[in-house]
């Protein structure tokens, strides 16, 4: 494999976008295992780096970050520490596990700061490296078989648990135990129905208001992959929801 | 023939792209004809959004403050780590050959590292971004829109800063005001506080990071709504002023102003307070005036005292201000012979000489019950400025003589230290003066009000005084509704009281 942090200095926005997300974290990201990824090699000419650059404050913030301003980079990690926070526990289900893996997604991101060139979204990299370093984490775990990663409420002391998960999502849930769930709590078990993938692809479009195509460069698959993932996603929340979201309808209604 | 799980499924990815905005205008058009016509698609398209909607119900991660600092250390350590590799790494000859290029590269890398140090020691980013709202967190979440502040406005004018206290300057809160609100000024304006400012600010902050994170963001809205206001001077100021009258207030008696939630009576519930503590304030007395008056009351009180069947305490003729005053039994029936007696007028005027000038009138137009209530508080407040520290013997005797069982109960619970503190301050604030009687605050007397206002050692209001007020005085603490924050605990804080008036932290508000 190409050492191509050595060769930072030769670095210009021209190279090809796969090419900058080896150079900028592919090396910090365990090597093993990478993700398949579908996402074609799309050169960044000078023209898309100023885009982003001109559209995207983070972006400009990250520049700062690359000629070593700490301040930027505190800004950044503030401005996103919540959210990725927030992924990362629906995720792994775990928020001990999710806050070490936003450390470690910063990290990754201040190691990279010297090879970056703003070739989309701020917050399309850096949910790049998130999920990366997810995926990771995820398949450590599943091999060490540490934790049962089927995610709960995010703080694992929610009531809703992995057989009321497997119940709602065979549709099989008597109503009267569905009626009992506060909203959130019947949200919390919807999501545990979806699969891992199902379930990035939803918190990415619903809370980050990434596109299709965003999606699939930060997931590495293809814009009409997201397409069929969310749709399923979508699917299945309506199928476990929509009895309660019944329910409550009628309770509200006079 | 088309298989009919493969339509819906296309059918159903076509109204999710569709409510994604993914899907061209042509292809938007269709989906929007075909709702207008069918039904059934549009309830289709209706439960997936339901339910799409239905994750909002989702709570937001918050971290806290360790989670930025300690990323931050570990960015530092990976600045330092990078100086070293390149530095370990080259090859001597290298080294040497590249020794400029090599020294730019540690020292970008070491600026890095020194800058990163120097900002997370310096004040936490987050404190810095809502600076604002933090400082001003205890007024913010007393009010709802800026129009409570127009109706204020309205109803105070030009009284305004008489609302604040005259020991406040509003041109000062308003310059910090102005400080806080400008993002370029914070750091400075941060870096200029001494320590007990910053540690007025951090309680603030906490107590701004408890709050919901919709509350949070409420607090944050309703701030941009005033600094962006055609009227924004205006409106910054009433706020002030409001926020110095409020730290005057018990925090059951905010919960009551934030519990009413119509703004002209909420304003007329102002009006009514602010006029009783307006009042009470003509009586307040500064230390000095206070010792002046113990001095030349002192002849006069025991004389009365006399005159009413008591002698002084043996050994103690006309007993100096250092020493407790002797308490009397059968205060009710004193203060009926105290009303008509000539005693009584005689010592009045004794009181009215010795009072400053501009304490006599109010102190004429009180009732007399109240007389006696206003006397026994300044004696009070002269005699712990004399003598600092109540006798135990005395409190003893106070604690087993006067108190009654519920407030005994409540001070027994209490640990030790704050025990001592709650009764010694119950002590001095009590009705005294060597007198049995009705207590202040206790609602006893007609024409019951709430007493002049001061605030607690440690920043916190102390609310009505002698005579009581809405608050409560025992029992468990109010409830702590949403939005409701700790009692404010600024420094810029209501005009400061004698000293001996100020109660321990639980006195008004003990735990349940």
């Amino acid at each position: 494999m190409i050492n191509w942090a050595s060769h930072a200095s030769q670095l210009s926005p021209a190279v090809s976008h796969f090419e900058l997300r080896v150079t900028s974290y592919g090396s910090l990201i365990t090597d093993h295992d990478s993700p398949p990824t579908a996402t074609p090699r799309v050169a960044i000419s000078d023209t898309t780096a100023e885009r982003f650059t001109a559209q995207d404050p983070d972006v400009r913030l990250m520049l700062r970050v690359r000629a070593d301003d700490a301040e930027a980079f505190e800004e950044l990690m503030l401005r996103y520490q919540n959210r990725v926070v927030s992924l990362l526990t629906h995720l792994t289900g775990r928020r001990d596990l999710a806050e070490d893996l936003a450390q470690d997604v910063f990290l990754r991101i201040y190691r990279a700061r010297k090879t970056y060139v703003p070739g989309s979204k701020f917050s399309t990299w850096l949910f790049t490296i998130a999920h990366n370093v997810a995926s990771n984490a995820q398949r450590t775990l599943a091999r060490r078989r540490e934790v049962d990663l089927a995610p709960g409420s995010p703080d694992s002391s929610g009531p809703v648990g992995i057989d009321a998960a497997a119940l709602a999502a065979s549709g099989l849930m008597p109503v009267r135990q569905l009626e009992k769930l506060e909203l959130r709590d019947a949200v919390h078990l919807a999501v545990a129905t979806l699969n891992e993938r199902q379930r990035e692809a939803v918190l990415l479009n619903k809370f980050e208001h990434l596109s299709y195509e965003e999606i699939a460069e930060v997931m590495q698959l293809s814009p009409s992959a997201v397409k069929s993932l969310l749709t399923r996603a979508r699917a299945k929340l309506r199928d476990v929801l929509e009895p309660y979201l019944q329910q409550g309808a009628r309770v509200a209604a006079p | 023939m088309p298989d009919p799980h493969d339509i819906d499924e296309q059918r159903l990815e076509e109204i999710v792209a569709y409510l994604d905005g993914e899907l061209s205008a042509e292809d938007s058009a269709r989906v929007e004809r075909r709702l207008a016509s069918d039904e059934a698609y549009r309830q289709q398209l209706q439960g997936v959004e339901r339910a799409w909607q239905a994750l909002d119900e989702l709570p937001l991660t918050t971290v806290d403050d360790r989670f930025s600092r300690t990323t931050m250390e570990m960015a530092v350590l990976a600045a330092q780590a990078e100086v070293a590799a390149k530095t370990v790494a080259l090859p001597v000859v290298r080294r040497r050959m590249r020794l400029s290029s090599l020294l730019a590269a540690i020292a970008a890398a070491a600026l890095g590292f020194l800058v990163v140090r120097l900002a997370w020691r310096q004040p936490d980013r987050l404190l810095v971004a809502d600076l604002p709202v933090v400082d001003n967190v205890d007024v913010y979440s007393q009010f709802q829109r800026p129009d409570f502040l127009r109706s204020l406005r309205d109803e105070f004018g030009d009284k305004l800063s008489e609302l604040a206290g005259k020991s406040v300057d509003l041109e000062l809160q308003a310059a910090r005001f102005r400080a806080v609100s400008h993002p370029d000024d914070r750091r400075r304006w941060l870096s200029r506080l001494d320590d007990a400012e910053r540690t007025n600010l951090r309680a603030k902050y906490f107590r701004f990071r408890e709050l919901p994170p919709a509350e949070q963001q409420r607090l944050r809205t309703l701030h941009e709504a005033i600094v962006a206001a055609p009227d924004a001077p205006q409106l910054e100021r009433t706020m002030l002023a409001y926020h110095a009258w409020l730290s005057r207030l018990t925090p059951a008696q905010q919960f009551e102003l934030r519990a009413t939630d119509d703004i002209p009576q909420r304003i007329r519930m102002v009006r009514r307070w602010a006029d009783q503590m307006q009042e009470d304030d003509l009586l307040a007395l500064g230390e000095e005036e206070l010792r002046r008056l113990a001095a030349r009351l002192r002849q006069p009180l025991d004389e009365f005292r006399q005159a009413l069947g008591q002698r002084p305490r043996e050994g103690r003729p006309a007993g100096p201000a250092d020493q407790p005053p002797r308490r009397m039994p059968y205060g009710g029936a004193w203060l009926l012979a105290a009303e008509n007696s000539r005693s009584a007028k005689k010592l009045e005027a004794a009181v009215l000489e010795a009072l400053p000038q501009r304490v006599r009138q109010p102190f004429q137009q009180l009732s007399p019950p109240q007389k006696f209530q206003q006397l026994a508080t300044w004696m009070r407040q002269a005699e712990a400025l004399a003598r600092g520290r109540v006798s135990q013997q005395e409190l003893e005797r106070y604690f087993s003589e006067e108190l009654d069982v519920e407030t005994r109960e409540y001070l027994l619970r209490l640990p030790a230290e704050q025990m001592q503190q709650a009764l010694e301050w119950r002590y001095r604030r009590q009705t005294g003066l060597g007198f049995d009687g009705p207590r202040r605050g206790d609602g006893a007397w007609p024409g019951d009000r709430p007493g002049p206002p001061g605030e607690h050692r440690d920043g916190r209001p102390r609310g009505p005084g002698g005579r009581g007020g809405p608050g409560p005085r025992f029992g468990p603490p109010e409830p702590r509704p949403h939005g409701q924050l700790g009692p404010p605990d600024d420094s810029d804080r209501a005009p400061p009281r004698p000293p001996d008036n100020q109660p321990p932290a639980d006195a008004d508000h003990p735990p349940a």
